[in-house]
């Protein structure tokens, strides 16, 4: 069952470099486009203009509250039933990223409100602008605070990737389901788990390195 | 406009139908998972806050494990991979809430430990100097100031609940993405996604309400808040 000739074996090592490099492609996508998003709307959110933070607040709340598999059925079957046919790779990435954008959006703008108001006044009294302000002294800090809960949703977004699986795009989930449907090999299950647990623990492990080197005392 | 009316009478008659059913299943699926990992989760938590080594593995193995794969290989493992390998036949509902139990559990059981270990040392060693015995300590000092940090997270277990179960939909528990996709296989109406969205939406704010509301309640006045007298504590004469 466990041995390397086994054909269920062979037959899913066959694949994997191909399935895993789906996963990471969807996840790396996906991770920026999450960044991106959460950095624009917890920026709105804090930015001055009232009906625009307003709108990005909403746009957050109602984002965070659908399910991920609901926004990926949405975003898959609604394009693909009204305009154009879409790569399943795409469809996932944009959700996930969606999605992961929605939740850091929350985190990065919580971040950004921790950081001391004695500190920006005290590097606002040296002359700094306020551009320097953000950037020396209110971002560097909101980052460290931040560093554990991004983390956190990094890998999260590793292990979402899955879903990808349901609408078939082509990644280590979908793959494993394909072998062990066709060879009737349910123990191939494990090999998955252990795949994502070797792809998840350098990730937060490299996050909790981070971590620790960059650490401060506020 | 004709398209906007047709479309809201179909979508009433989802939600009179068979979509009412399908919350009903999702809303006991979010309620009975949270409730099995709110007790659950004790068992990681405490074993892993034991001193003994060989204690603390396997709660550290099973922390790891869950929450480093994704909650849909979980699922399909307890579902067909119990099925097929050890011939344990179990219907989706019953797999669904094992696998949020067990997917959840690894996340509160850390929770639970870091507001344990939120309570400072020098409450505890205070309420000891009193003369209070450890069970008093627990449930007088620690017991009231970690339930501060750990009912939110139950609150934020019991959204990522809703959020994760329409993945149960895939291997038939017949819940409100389930019923979504029925509708649409049967009648090809593919607006009924939207529909699906607006009440998961809808269900996960006043859930996300319902938390920050408990939230508020839970927090503990700032110093700017507080009476006067505890503000400023006046002096005794002979104390400095």
């Amino acid at each position: 069952m466990f041995s390397i000739d086994d054909p269920a074996t062979l037959e899913w090592l066959d694949g994997l470099p191909t399935a895993l490099l789906g996963t990471v492609a969807i996840w790396a996508l996906s991770a920026c486009l999450g960044v991106a998003v959460g950095l624009v709307l917890a920026l709105t959110r804090l930015s001055a203009v009232g009906p625009l933070a307003r709108l990005a607040q909403i746009t957050t709340d109602v984002g965070r509250s659908v399910p991920l598999l609901v926004v990926l059925y949405l975003t898959y079957f609604g394009i693909l039933a009204l305009w154009f046919p879409i790569d399943p790779f795409w469809a996932a990435s944009a959700a996930i990223g969606a999605r992961l954008g929605f939740l850091l959006s929350e985190i990065f703008r919580a971040g950004i409100q921790s950081v001391p108001p004695g500190l920006v006044e005290a590097a606002q009294s040296l002359g700094m602008s306020s551009a320097t302000v953000q950037r020396r002294v209110v971002l560097p800090i909101a980052f460290r605070i931040m560093l554990p809960a991004i983390g956190q949703y990094i890998v999260g977004a590793l292990l979402d990737s899955a879903y990808a699986s349901v609408i078939g795009g082509s990644e280590l989930t979908q793959h494993s389901r394909i072998v062990i449907d066709i060879m009737f090999a349910e123990y191939v299950w494990i090999y998955v788990g252990l795949a994502y647990l070797l792809l998840t623990f350098p990730i937060s492990r490299a996050f909790a390195f981070v971590e620790r080197r960059w650490a401060i005392q506020l | 406009m004709e398209l906007l009316t047709t479309t809201l009478a179909n979508w009433w008659t989802y939600l009179t139908t068979t979509m009412m059913s399908g919350l009903v299943v999702t809303v006991a699926t979010t309620f009975v998972a949270t409730a099995l990992t709110m007790v659950w989760a004790l068992v990681p938590a405490l074993l892993r806050s034991s001193r003994a080594r060989i204690v603390r593995l396997p709660a550290q193995v099973y922390i790891e494990v869950f929450r480093g794969t994704p909650v849909l290989i979980q699922l399909f493992a307890i579902y067909f991979g119990l099925a097929i390998a050890a011939g344990i036949l179990i219907d989706a509902w019953t797999a669904t809430i094992i696998a949020l139990t067990l997917n959840l559990g690894g996340y509160l059981a850390e929770s639970y430990r870091s507001g344990i270990a939120s309570v400072p040392v020098g409450h505890v060693e205070a309420a000891t100097a009193l003369g209070m015995s450890r069970p008093i300590v627990l449930r007088r000092v620690v017991g009231p100031e970690a339930i501060r940090i750990i009912l939110p997270a139950i609150g934020n277990i019991m959204m990522i609940a809703l959020l994760t179960s329409p993945i149960s939909a895939l291997i038939g528990n017949q819940d409100l993405l389930y019923r979504a996709l029925q509708i649409q296989s049967q009648r090809n109406d593919w607006s009924v996604y939207v529909l699906v969205a607006i009440v998961y939406a809808a269900l996960g704010l006043l859930l996300a309400g319902a938390n920050s509301a408990l939230e508020r309640r839970l927090r503990l006045p700032t110093t700017a808040e507080a009476p006067r007298a505890i503000r400023e504590p006046r002096l005794k004469a002979g104390v400095s």
